[in-house]
């Protein structure tokens, strides 16, 4: 979830031996439109990936191999123009004019062409060798809206390939591109012309875009209509409160099982370990250390942690994809207005609830540094999965010692909901006075 | 009339954009610029911000930046 080294590839920060690579590439695109899984097909890495903006701050590189070429693969963080206005944005904006060779490949997303021309034309004009890449084409199809690629391909007179990220397609024929781009000494139709305005961008876009785009009725409407119920007056908040206590409900019930069956499993095996330890020749005393003490703490705490822990964290996962963050953040953004704070602040809170530790990493979206000093304070203050089973624990034995069944694991998931919210108002009033 | 106070689900075309450079400039970025189409659609419970749709994506504004924006109510798009 976080930058680990498996996760950004080798040396994040390195660029040294940048020049040993016959071909570099620089991925670029708006915010939020699949670069970086674009990124791990290329290159087979892992980097992580959310369905929110602003996710990459710093670049991330990889390499591959195509038809015998070393090919450097950087991605960059999401823009929505080279004016620069924020510190992800300068980031983008510098590789992509200092790279006057590179490979430019343009993510796009297929719903949101037109807009996304924007970036693309502004790249277009500095940099010799673009490739567009249109993006997200099965979710584009779930709403309705195809891209012509043939027709957009020789209205630009670039190379367009559409891939879609889930299952890889387009992946290699972008390869393919790529080196046929690199190779080739051609310039782009775009290349030194005045991009600057962005009213004329934007036409200029629409008038591109027309007949390439088709749209039939597809799932809008009625994703509108979830969007405008979970931002209701008086469903929103009442929707985030029983989402919580649903996805805690279902940590606690369904941990039940595995924790009782590891816990038997620990038990049934400790008569067992004890006897094979005492048949080596290890003496009594320390044999029932070993069995007694050690062996059997660390079973209770498996038995009781690592249940809730496996079964929440994947929940929590899937919900990032669906994009609720972005909705709670929506739903929340006065809250954190009123105690001066960014508003991405409640997106590192949200994440803070799956892990600390990626809350505080994820802070590295918020721009103003008193702001990112804040988050990166109160995160800690909205106990994480790695503490959930300790409280759920304690929450069995003080609170709903007398309750069965599922009585005792929905009263348990309403006292553990209402127990991260007051630690939401203590994360808001801590952050008013910092 | 202020975007702030456009209806929701109603189509709107932008008038014009006050003259604060850096916001200006931020908003043509995003699409929000004299002529374009803007529709508002849902508010948050607590009364901002605001969720707009522009160029087929959907934004949200706070209340001082969707002040800035003055709007008036479209029947057709702009050519």
């Amino acid at each position: 979830m976080g930058l680990t080294a498996s996760s950004v590839g080798f040396h994040l920060k390195h660029n040294s031996s940048c020049d040993n690579y016959d071909i570099k590439v620089n991925l670029s695109g708006n915010p939020n439109v699949g670069k970086s899984s674009v990124f791990n097909l290329l290159t087979g890495l892992h980097q992580h990936t959310g369905n929110w903006s602003g996710k990459t701050v710093e670049t991330a590189r990889g390499t591959y191999s195509f038809s015998g070429k070393r090919v450097l693969v950087t991605d960059l963080p999401g823009c929505y123009s080279l004016d620069t206005h924020s510190s992800e944005e300068e980031v983008a904006k510098r590789s992509i004019l200092e790279a006057e060779n590179a490979v430019n490949v343009i993510v796009c997303d297929a719903a949101l062409l037109c807009r996304n021309l924007n970036l693309f034309f502004q790249i277009a004009a500095r940099n010799r060798k673009v490739i567009l890449c249109v993006n997200l084409t099965d979710e584009a199809a779930k709403h309705g809206i195809f891209v012509d690629t043939t027709l957009l391909s020789s209205r630009l007179n670039l190379p367009v390939i559409s891939t879609c990220a889930k299952n890889g397609k387009g992946i290699e024929r972008l390869k393919e591109e790529i080196e046929k781009c690199a190779d080739l000494r051609i310039t782009n139709k775009y290349f030194g012309l005045d991009m600057e305005n962005a009213e004329e961008r934007i036409h200029l876009a629409e008038q591109i875009c027309d007949g390439v785009i088709t749209r039939t009725a597809g799932k809008k409407e009625r994703n509108l209509k979830i969007d405008r119920l979970i931002t209701s007056k008086t469903f929103g908040l009442p929707f985030m409160f029983l989402m919580l206590m649903f996805l805690f409900w279902l940590t606690i019930s369904a941990s039940n099982y595995p924790s009782q069956l590891l816990s038997s499993l620990f038990t049934r095996l400790e008569n067992p370990f004890y006897g094979f330890l005492l048949g080596i020749g290890i003496p009594a005393k320390l044999c029932e250390l070993l069995v007694f003490g050690i062996y059997r703490v660390v079973g209770f705490i498996v038995s009781v942690m690592l249940p809730p822990m496996s079964i929440f964290f994947p929940l929590f996962t899937l919900m990032e994809d669906l994009g609720l963050l972005p909705r709670i953040a929506f739903n929340m953004d006065r809250c954190f207005k009123k105690c001066n704070t960014c508003g991405k602040q409640c997106l590192t809170m949200c994440m803070g609830l799956g892990c600390n530790a990626a809350g505080v990493v994820g802070a590295r979206i918020i721009d103003s540094p008193r702001e990112r000093l804040i988050a990166i304070i109160t995160n800690s203050l909205v106990p994480c999965n790695g503490r959930f089973p300790t409280l759920i624990t304690m929450i069995s034995l003080f609170f709903v010692a007398g309750f069965s069944g599922f009585a005792a694991s929905f009263l348990s998931a309403c006292i553990l909901s209402l127990f991260i919210i007051s630690s939401v108002l203590i994360t808001l009033l801590s952050s008013f006075f910092l | 009339m202020k975007l702030t106070n456009a209806a929701l689900g109603e189509e709107y075309t932008v008038c014009c954009v006050s003259d604060n450079h850096d916001m200006k400039r931020r908003f043509s970025d995003l699409g929000i610029m004299k002529g374009e189409t803007i529709t508002p659609l849902y508010r948050s419970p607590f009364g901002e911000p605001t969720a707009y749709e522009i160029l087929g994506a959907v934004m949200a504004l706070r209340k001082e930046d969707s002040d800035s924006i003055t709007v008036e109510k479209s029947d057709k798009k702009w050519d």
